[in-house]
């Protein structure tokens, strides 16, 4: 049995989700309402559970990234590159150059697919169906630029520890240059139909604001700490991958209210695109997986025709890479917000512990300060503003 | 045992087997071998049974014997089995001239019969006859300073006569001026032949006396104060080696003379076997009274066929003028000197090796500590020495260890032997005082200077197992301490002179082959070691070298000196080192001048 | 025996150590793990591979009289280095990692590229040692020596030539443990190759431990070639069945399917051997005739039951024939049941009013090593529970006669054949009542007219008691198939049937057997652990 609240007064419980379209995956939020007004709320988690950090406990580290694609689904590419960077500190490896460039190029795109799909689902909930479709067909763009990259449109792992799964195939870079010239487009026509859409505006504008404190306090980060009006991306605040090299802005808030929220994620996608440009004019030429026997399976053709390589190979497939005994923590600047891993091992292949700071979790707890006052018919805008995944909060 | 043996030969090895302790008989398997495989041209399954139970050893004990020791074959040879030397020193001689007119005039691949099943020829590794090169073996004979001519002459000698003929010991030259000759002395009497009488004539046997006048301890103690260093090649001092024998045991000491002379450019014990048995005899009987043994074994190149029978005739002369045996001149001491055939490994050169083999055991070098003197064959307290350092000691004896340290200088007292080969017009053993006479001396006047005239290129001053020394190093004197502070050691005494235009990554293919050959395979450095720098000198050498490979070869051997068992992982990673510091250039322009 | 012990440091940590130990034993004492391939603690030291080479230094009186640590310039072998007061060892210097570094590439420049098709793969010492210490990429680019490749090294064991790195372990095993001397080393250098002389294969009852001393695939247990991949197999620990001795040992299995058996350390048992009979004799387990119901032959045609009807109907059957006389029934059970199944049986025999009961010995001829004559492996066990008579199967004749004279009408056998034990067929169709538990069919199995199927010992919790009077412990590693179960468990629920309830677990009932059997007073089942506690029986 579920657990429920008890009312105050002749106040109603009521359940929104978790089987509701605007819960954006399985969330249960609890209502207290009086008449049509929010009086208190509780968010109840837990419904894509999977014991993901239990499994990592079970299996090496190599055989754990494709569970991170599944964290916050909609960004699965960013989720690898935080994933590898961590284990990476771990090893005390560094991947070379074209390896990082590389890296923020699918961060980068994460993002906007990310934004985009947000943005698009936000809108549909609000009642602008057409931006959903607008933001799905950008979208599906990026989606098939990963397939060319990886083979797979969606959850692709194609980041590996020490490296990537394979160098860039020759119609990729093509692909993104091509796609970024036509993005300016699509986002004028979102940015045409929403930013000074009068039903959009009434229905975002002052619902739910966060103040600065407010938002500090209860530990947000990504866009919706910034719609608040805190300059605070990890991108510039701890520098990781090749971010120093690139030039790009960061969106602020000024209200932190639903309506900021939206303006700061569309802002996004433009800078995220002037990244990209820079990297791809900038993609260095060399090595695009660190040169470590005894982190990176060595290339195939090796395995076949050498005794250490194929020696190597069976080690890494069956034991794993032997990490040394240590304590680290990452965190990366993804679309929903500081996505973080603290690993514990105690030597060998599988980590002791592996602890997973998903900012949609954290995020999430917003909800019942956010929404308080507001009316029923506000949350669909407030939770499509928040922009949070289960798959990370639940993990 | 349905093997028919004739009577003789078993008493033979039953007499041979009486050599070695009663619980120890595996110790005369080689001997049983050598003589199995005399009488019936190879050894078999049946042979191998048979020894196994005459010896009451498991047949793997030897079986696994018989393709270490390449004297021995599985199956039939040619009653005429060839060998011809292919190491460093012939190879510079032309030994590959040999071999194809050999080929060419018996129609026979190495290692097959011909089919009249007369003849077999093989390549094998150093004959310790470096200095008349080319040289071949036919059965147990030595035939020295070939031609192709030669060649077809002996060939068609024996397919005329049906038996071989023995050739002449030849005499040994006068001394050169720079020599000082103390061991070769009486070798090179006009008409010596080595025999008891003729070494009592020169003056022997009166050292041995004079030994029994003093306390054994004394007898260590003058060849301690001589300062005496072993002339095998380790140069470790001899009294140092005595004294460290372990007398409270309460277990029988032995003492072994090293006489497996197998290092390549070495060819002076063989002179002193050959020529001088008695003088080596001597010097075991004040050794063992020295330190206190009754029995010593000689061990013996199996190659040296006719050296271990000069030396048991000289054994039984001896025995019969009461020299060998009980009550030795009327003393209280006894000594039995018994002959030991080895089967043709270099390995069996370090004492341990020599020692498990020995035994009856595959040369496999032992882990020291605990050392010879304590522990060592039969664990029992034993002594190796060489032969020329054996040799030395009734001098010592007779003239005194101060009169010794007046020739020679401090560090290297006394004189040696070297064996000079290689591009000189003269090559051949000379005695020469040490420290008082350089390299460069030693080549161009006593050895008459290059063969063609050209420049030295290099010179290996030891032995092919020493760091050869660059032309700018000619001004070196021979002796121990001046060689090391030059970059090498004085080792064998074996110097190999390298001549301009020679082919230097051939040369070092020849040392390399020869150290991935004769590696027992005991431990992992050595054995992967050698066959590794082998193959990839031979790809160099052939054309298909790459530039790495220069580096790699360098490494390769800095991987191998200094974690094996013995030294011969040093033996075997010097002098490639040497080649490449030295010759580098050579390699670089073997790869670059390519086919790869 | 007092031991003296020397003071030394090992990467700058000083300990003690007893004097005689090498300087691979000593680290181990501090968790180092110097790597090695030709050592082992029960063979000569080989000293060949040159894998666990440090850098020692000794003390030396120096020229005024005091003590200068001396480093010895060469890297030294730790295996045959013996600990010496004040000694100091280093044993993972950049020096010593770049000198395995050098060996590791040796040894493997002519390994073939084995690995997916050999056996030793997840638990081969050169693969570790080479992810440990060796290179990620091979810069050899020659060809690499052939060898034989798949000889018959007798019926049992399957020797690959290439893969040998001449570690000679297998050699002096068999010449110094096995006592057969048949391996040696054919050639020379690296042609060197192992070698047995043909008609002379191993034969003892313990080659097959040389494929466990095998660091890498050059010899595997034919039994287990190409069965299944280590690193899928679930290792249990149990003990061996096999005779009186309680080898400990390890159950390889996978998805309920035994593998193979392995033997693991134990210093007071078997040290880190097993005989080949019992580490072959696994089969049986998963042998497809195993029973897998309880059946009932009470009326004519056999009756699959379940557990409860049919433990309701022995209960019943049997207490009418307490109820009827004395001596009406006799127990036969086995000293190959676990020491907690005697103590029920024994229990159910009480409750049952029955006097009359004994084991069945088996017997077979003992080698000079670990195989025992008493191919039992609970005899011990059996005897102080009170289920054997004294000396076991000395009341058997009594029960024979007793079946030929009527007087015993029921007969409850726990897992043996006893038609070969001297109770024929003839007799036991003259019984009312027979009761067979069992794994396999027999003979016994056919007349019986309940057949209750029990569980072998790789799927059961429970003690033997060795011929030594040590207690060891075996764990479950397969489930039993169909609907068989372990014997305590068929015991514990007559038992409760008849108004005595039992425990649960096995661990409780082991805790209610040793407040009763005087000789496992005290022994607590945490203490028995992994290696068994030896008890105090006459």
């Amino acid at each position: 049995m579920a657990w429920s609240p008890q009312a105050e007064g002749d106040r109603m419980i009521i359940n929104l989700g978790p089987q509701h379209p605007s819960t954006h995956g399985v969330l249960r939020v609890i209502l207290e309402l009086d008449g049509e007004e929010i009086t208190r709320l509780w968010p109840d988690i837990g419904y894509l559970h999977r014991g993901d950090e239990k499994i990592a406990e079970n299996m090496t580290y190599q055989q754990f990234l494709p569970y991170t694609d599944r964290l916050d689904y909609l960004a699965p590419l960013a989720n690898n590159v935080a994933y590898a960077y961590a284990v990476e500190k771990l090893l005390g490896v560094e991947v070379p150059p074209r390896c990082h460039v590389i890296r923020v190029i699918c961060c980068e795109l994460s993002r906007i697919a990310s934004h985009l799909l947000g943005l698009g689902c936000y809108a549909m909930d609000v009642g602008a169906m057409t931006v959903f479709l607008y933001c799905m067909r950008e979208r599906e763009k990026i989606m098939d630029l990963f397939e060319t990259l990886s083979g797979a449109r969606f959850t692709s792992s194609y980041i590996r520890i020490g490296g990537l799964a394979n160098d860039l195939p020759p119609e990729f870079v093509p692909g993104v240059r091509a796609f970024l010239a036509e993005l300016p487009a699509g986002v004028a026509e979102i940015d045409g139909l929403l930013t000074r859409n009068r039903i959009f505006v009434d229905r975002t504008r002052d619902i739910a604001v966060l103040s600065r404190e407010q938002a500090i306090n209860l530990g947000m980060t990504g866009p919706n700490l910034r719609a608040s009006g805190v300059d605070w991306d990890l991108r510039r605040a701890h520098p990781y991958s090749a971010y120093p090299d690139f030039e790009f802005e960061v969106p602020l808030g000024s209200v932190g209210d639903c309506y900021d929220r939206f303006l700061v994620r569309l802002e996004e996608v433009r800078q995220s695109r002037s990244i990209v440009l820079q990297a791809l004019d900038r993609l260095p030429a060399g090595p695009w997986y660190v040169d470590d026997g005894k982190v990176f399976l060595p290339p195939k053709t090796d395995v076949l025709t050498r005794m250490e390589p194929l020696i190597h190979q069976f080690m890494l497939i069956t034991e794993g890479i032997n990490a040394p005994p240590g304590e680290i923590y990452f965190s990366a600047e993804n679309p929903k917000g500081e996505l973080g891993f603290m690993i514990i091992s105690r030597g060998g292949g599988v980590p002791h512990r592996l602890k997973i700071r998903a900012p949609s979790f954290v995020n999430l707890q917003a909800l019942s300060v956010m929404a308080v006052g507001h009316l029923l018919s506000d949350m669909t805008a407030i939770l499509g503003s928040l922009d949070f995944v289960m798959g990370e909060c639940d993990r | 045992m349905t093997l028919p043996i004739p009577i003789d030969l078993e008493a033979r090895m039953d007499e041979l087997i009486r050599h070695y302790p009663e619980d120890r008989r595996r110790a005369a398997v080689l001997w049983v071998l050598h003589l199995l495989q005399d009488h019936f041209g190879y050894l078999g399954r049946e042979q191998v049974e048979w020894t196994a139970t005459k010896l009451q050893l498991a047949e793997i004990n030897v079986w696994e014997l018989i393709r270490f020791y390449p004297m021995f074959s599985e199956v039939p040879r040619g009653r005429f089995h060839i060998k011809v030397c292919r190491s460093v020193s012939c190879e510079q001689c032309g030994c590959g001239s040999i071999f194809q007119q050999l080929q060419k005039i018996l129609g026979v691949l190495p290692e097959t019969v011909t089919p009249d099943g007369l003849f077999s020829v093989s390549s094998v590794e150093c004959l310790a006859a470096c200095g008349t090169g080319p040289v071949m073996m036919i059965n147990d004979e030595l035939y020295e300073n070939l031609t192709p001519a030669d060649v077809d002459r002996i060939i068609a000698g024996i397919r005329a006569t049906g038996r071989i003929e023995a050739p002449r010991l030849l005499p040994v030259p006068p001394a050169h001026p720079l020599e000082r000759r103390m061991l070769m002395t009486a070798m090179a009497k006009p008409g010596y032949t080595g025999s008891l009488d003729d070494y009592l004539a020169a003056g022997g046997y009166q050292s041995l006396p004079k030994a029994f006048g003093m306390k054994p301890e004394q007898t260590i103690r003058e060849v301690a104060e001589s300062r005496l260093k072993g002339r095998g090649g380790a140069g470790f001092p001899t009294g140092v080696k005595w004294k460290y024998v372990d007398r409270r045991s309460g277990k029988p000491i032995y003492l072994v003379c090293n006489a497996d002379e197998s290092e390549p450019g070495t060819f002076k014990d063989r002179q002193l076997i050959y020529r001088d048995p008695h003088l080596l005899i001597e010097g075991i009987l004040i050794s063992c009274y020295a330190i206190g043994a009754q029995t010593a074994y000689i061990y013996i190149r199996g190659e040296f066929a006719a050296g271990a029978e000069i030396l048991a005739r000289a054994i039984e002369e001896a025995r019969a003028r009461n020299l060998v045996g009980d009550t030795i001149l009327g003393s209280d001491f006894n000594c039995e000197i018994h002959i030991h055939r080895g089967a043709g490994a270099y390995i069996c050169g370090e004492e341990t090796g020599l020692i498990e083999s020995l035994e009856g055991k595959r040369a496999y070098p032992r882990i020291k500590p605990p050392f010879p003197a304590v522990k060592g064959l039969f664990d029992c307290p034993t002594v190796v020495n060489n032969v020329e350092t054996l040799c030395t000691v009734p001098f010592i004896i007779q003239h005194g260890s101060e009169w010794f340290r007046s020739l020679g200088v401090a560090g290297s007292f006394g004189t040696r032997i070297i064996s000079l080969s290689g591009s000189v017009k003269r090559p051949g053993c000379y005695e020469i005082e040490m420290g008082k006479i350089t390299l460069r001396q030693l080549i161009d006047d006593v050895g008459g200077g290059t063969s063609r005239g050209l420049p030295v290129k290099a010179v290996i001053p030891g032995g092919s197992s020493m760091p050869m020394l660059p032309a700018d190093k000619l001004d070196v004197t021979l002796d121990f301490d001046a060689i090391q502070a030059a970059g090498s050691m004085a080792g064998s005494g074996g110097v190999i002179v390298l001549e301009e235009g020679d082919d230097l990554v051939e040369r070092a293919l020849s040392v390399a082959r020869f150290y991935a050959h004769e590696s027992c395979g005991q431990c992992t450095p050595c054995r992967e070691g050698t066959l590794w720098m082998e193959k990839i000198i031979e790809r160099i050498h052939s054309g298909h070298g790459r530039p790495v490979d220069v580096d790699l070869l360098m490494n390769v051997a800095n991987n191998i000196d200094g974690t094996t068992i013995c030294a011969l992982g040093e033996a075997a990673a010097w002098p490639i080192k040497a080649f490449l510091r030295h010759c580098r250039t050579d390699f670089e322009q073997a790869v670059a001048g390519g086919k790869s | 025996m007092s031991e003296s012990l020397v003071k030394l440091t090992i990467n700058g940590q000083l300990i003690e150590a007893p004097i005689g130990l090498n300087l691979i034993e000593a680290a181990k004492l501090i968790g180092v793990e110097i790597p090695h391939f030709c050592y082992h603690p029960d063979l000569c030291i080989a000293g060949n591979c040159r894998m666990c080479v440090v850098e020692v230094a000794t003390l030396r009186t120096g020229p005024t009289g005091t003590p200068i640590l001396e480093w010895n310039p060469k890297l030294t072998i730790a295996c045959n280095t013996t600990v010496v007061e004040g000694m100091e060892v280093l044993t993972h210097t950049p020096r010593i990692i770049e000198a395995r570094r050098g060996v590791m590439e040796f040894l493997l420049i002519n390994h073939p590229l084995d690995c997916p098709i050999c056996d030793q793969a997840g638990e081969c010492r050169l693969q570790e040692l080479a992810m440990d210490y060796g290179r990620a990429e091979s810069r050899f680019v020659e060809e690499k020596e052939r060898k034989p490749k798949r000889t018959l090294l007798g019926p049992k064991i399957m020797l690959d030539d290439e893969r040998c790195i001449l570690c000679s372990r297998c050699i002096r095993f068999m010449r110094d443990v096995a006592g057969q001397d048949c391996l040696g080393f054919m050639g020379r250098g690296s042609r060197s190759t192992l070698t047995c002389y043909p008609g002379r294969e191993p034969s003892t009852n313990y080659d097959l431990n040389i494929v466990d001393l095998c660091p890498v695939g050059a010899l595997t247990s034919v039994d287990f070639r190409f069965k299944q991949r280590v690193w899928f197999l679930k290792q249990t620990r149990s003990l061996c069945p096999h005779c009186s001795t309680g080898c400990n040992i390890v159950i390889g299995s996978r998805e309920n399917t035994v593998c193979r058996l392995t033997p693991r350390d134990n210093e007071a048992v078997n040290q880190r051997w097993m005989c080949d009979e019992g580490r072959l004799n696994y089969r049986f387990i998963n042998d497809p005739t195993r029973l897998v119901e309880p059946l009932s032959r009470m009326n004519e045609n056999v009756q699959s039951l379940s557990w409860d009807e049919a433990t309701r109907q022995i209960a019943e059957r049997l207490t009418a024939l307490r109820d009827g006389g004395e001596g009406r029934i006799a127990f036969i059970g086995s000293a190959g049941a676990t020491t907690e199944e005697l103590f029920l049986f024994r229990q159910l025999a009480g409750v049952l009013g029955v006097t009359l009961m004994d084991v069945v010995p088996h017997t077979g001829s003992a080698d000079a090593r670990l195989l025992q004559s008493d191919r039992n492996p609970n005899t011990a066990g059996a005897l102080v529970t009170g289920v054997a008579a004294i000396p076991p199967g000395s009341r058997l004749l009594e029960i024979a006669q007793g079946i030929q004279d009527g007087r015993i009408r029921a007969l409850v056998v726990l897992n043996e054949d006893i038609i070969p034990a001297g109770i024929g067929a003839d007799l036991l169709g003259k019984l009312e009542l027979l009761i067979s538990v069992s794994r396999l069919p027999s003979a016994v199995t056919e007349a019986a007219h309940y057949l209750l199927p029990g569980a072998t010992f790789a799927e059961k919790s429970g003690t033997f008691i060795n011929r030594a009077g040590r207690i060891q412990r075996m764990n479950p590693a397969v489930a039993s198939p169909g609907n068989a179960r372990p014997e305590w468990r068929i015991l514990a629920g007559l038992l409760a049937e008849l108004g005595q309830p039992q425990e649960e677990s096995l661990e409780s009932i082991y805790r209610a057997m040793a407040q009763v059997l005087a000789p496992v007073w005290g022994v607590t089942w945490d203490a028995i652990g992994s290696q068994g506690v030896q008890l105090h029986v006459d």
